[in-house]
């Protein structure tokens, strides 16, 4: 009955699509994406069924049964220090920059996802090859992890490499960020080039035919006559 | 003499100028994996007599077996949210709009298997019944949890589909049927039919029924494990990520994004390979009817070169593994969920299909 109970409540909430059902562990979704203003990382925190209520009490600090906002802001805050971020072997601190999280019965249920969203303020907009470093070390004991890097929006920034862990605690990301004087000029290289290509071809056109018909006519003697390719 | 050496070096920076920029045009006529907007492709309007003009008067027949409360009740809004409304989870922990199997009339249900039939192939709409068979199994199962007795929560009854828009000839209007591991997200402008997102996935993964063993994901299971196997040590080094993977990362709730791809790249596999590698994603663009799944494949042969196929686990065929298949206009995942206490079970599998390019027909609706 009671299953029946917490069943119509959620039929009765709209909420966003959930796809994870871990059981038994913590399962903590990373997703990183780099961009020239810096690194933003999308970490979503999702407690199976049956480690719902030790996160619950992890979160619910005062033991009071209730989560408040405080205890939320506290929780994200501790989930924030658990994990790391370099840039170029220079530790990159993060800021929480949004937090939403569930209600607890969903926590109960094993599907409610609280999700932090994180960034560094270090712009990455730097030319050249760099590195990037993510680790997450929150609730190793409970933990199952994903760790992904986002395709980066601007062609301008490329992720040349990435390693992980066997466990996806951590994740290597190389990637390279163009030239700023080269940004955005690339398509229209290729057609200025063959432009001038062109009006150089075309301004030495008298010279340039001129000097194969001397070329043919020269191989027409050595060999045999060519003649139908030097018509005048 | 200088003139002649100024005209061979034109002549040669021309021909290399050339070259540079056929090879620049070549590079363009595959695309890459990237986030760039895709350009809008082109509406053909669909005639009574293809495909869409079949479904359509299939979804009109469907619609004609209803009252006005139900018509109210499948139909949504072209431009809803109802449109990224769906998961893998069951029914009573997910909430899922438009009409309950288990509340359809004989013939309100023989119309909509009529629809089904007409918009997918005969194998999709056979993986779409046998996932619903599958779901029965577990909630009469043990392990469903609805326990011996049986659970609200599961079983072939729980199943919803949903109309997006009027069925049209012309316009985009789209269907939704899903429930506990299924979700089908079929968008139909004009001629073209667009399958993806969508998620089949299975629990249990075998079951018996009539005496006859059903594996509604066994065929995928098997091609991959056939392929992973046929690579050379080299390419199957490349193709195996060296971490675990218990979930799917572009499943229900993370729609737009596009993932950097990993693996082994195409390209690097013999043409056997190959087509072992589209018949293998056939199995997830084959749920759709013929002619528009034929179209599909015609794109995905086309982004071979920049598809990459990923493995994680286990090589040999009997083992639960996941792989993942992503090209421009692709993104296949296969994942056995993690067992309680570690290990990933056979038994209970999550698939999706994406094209992170055309999601709900989105490049054929942007005009």
């Amino acid at each position: 009955m009671k299953r029946l109970a917490l069943c119509l409540l959620y039929v009765c909430a709209g909420r966003l699509p959930v796809a994870a059902h871990v059981l038994d562990q913590y399962l903590q979704v990373a997703q990183i994406a780099i961009a020239p203003s810096g690194a933003h990382i999308e970490l979503r925190l999702i407690p199976g069924v049956q480690v719902a209520e030790r996160v619950c009490a992890l979160i619910d600090a005062d033991g009071d049964g209730q989560i408040t906002t405080a205890e939320e802001q506290a929780y994200a805050r501790r989930a924030l220090q658990d994990v790391a971020l370099e840039v170029d072997g220079r530790r990159a601190p993060l800021a929480l920059t949004g937090v939403q999280f569930p209600s607890r019965r969903e926590m109960n249920e094993g599907i409610g996802a609280i999700r932090l969203d994180l960034a560094a303020g270090a712009a990455l907009d730097a030319a050249g090859e760099h590195q990037l470093y993510f680790r997450n070390d929150h609730l190793p004991e409970l933990g199952v992890y994903l760790v992904n890097a986002l395709v980066p929006t601007t062609s301008d920034i490329k992720i040349s490499g990435q390693a992980r862990d066997p466990l996806q605690r951590e994740m290597r990301l190389s990637f390279h960020v163009a030239p700023a004087d080269t940004r955005g000029l690339r398509p229209w290289t290729g057609m200025l080039t063959l432009c001038l290509c062109l009006a150089l071809f075309f301004s030495r056109w008298k010279h340039l035919r001129q000097y194969s018909r001397r070329c043919f006519r020269r191989l027409s003697k050595r060999t045999y006559p060519v003649k139908i390719f030097c018509r005048r | 003499m200088k003139r002649k050496i100024v005209i061979t070096g034109l002549c040669l920076f021309a021909l290399l100028s050339a070259g540079w920029v056929l090879r620049l045009a070549a590079k363009q006529q595959t695309r890459k994996i990237n986030t760039a907007p895709a350009s809008p492709l082109r509406v053909e309007p669909a005639k009574e007599s293809d495909v869409t003009g079949k479904t359509v008067a299939a979804a009109q027949a469907f619609l004609a077996t209803l009252d006005d409360a139900a018509r109210a009740k499948v139909s949504f809004a072209f431009n809803s949210d109802q449109k990224s409304k769906w998961s893998n989870l069951p029914v009573g922990i997910y909430k899922r709009n438009g009409l309950r199997w288990g509340d359809l009339s004989v013939a309100q249900r023989e119309a909509t298997l009529k629809l089904l039939a007409t918009a997918l192939s005969n194998q999709g709409l056979q993986k779409v019944k046998e996932i619903m068979e599958g779901d029965e199994v577990l909630k009469l199962s043990e392990s469903g949890r609805g326990g011996g007795t049986g659970g609200p929560n599961f079983g072939r009854d729980e199943y919803y589909l949903a109309l997006l828009g009027a069925p049209s000839l012309t316009e985009p209007w789209m269907i939704q049927f899903g429930g506990h591991h299924l979700a089908i997200n079929l968008t139909i402008v004009g001629k073209s039919n667009v399958l993806t997102p969508s998620l089949p996935a299975a629990q249990p993964a075998t079951y018996k029924l009539n005496g006859e063993t059903v594996r509604p994901l066994g065929r995928e299971n098997d091609k991959a494990f056939a392929l992973i196997n046929a690579l050379d040590a080299e390419r199957r080094k490349q193709a195996i990520l060296p971490y675990q993977v218990s979930e799917l990362v572009l499943g229900a709730g993370e729609d737009g994004k596009t993932i950097e791809p990993e693996g082994v790249k195409v390209s690097a596999l013999n043409a056997a390979q190959k087509e072992n590698l589209l018949d293998l994603v056939n199995e997830w663009v084959g749920i759709l009817n013929d002619e528009a799944a034929a179209a599909k494949m015609a794109e995905i042969k086309a982004n071979l070169p920049e598809t990459w196929f990923a493995w994680s686990g286990p090589t040999t065929q009997g083992s639960a593994a996941y792989f993942r298949i992503q090209g421009p206009t692709l993104f296949i995942e296969y994942s056995p969920q993690r067992m309680r206490g570690g290990g990933l079970d056979l038994n209970h599998i999550h698939t999706i299909y994406r094209d992170p390019t055309n999601d709900y027909g989105a490049r054929l609706v942007s005009r």
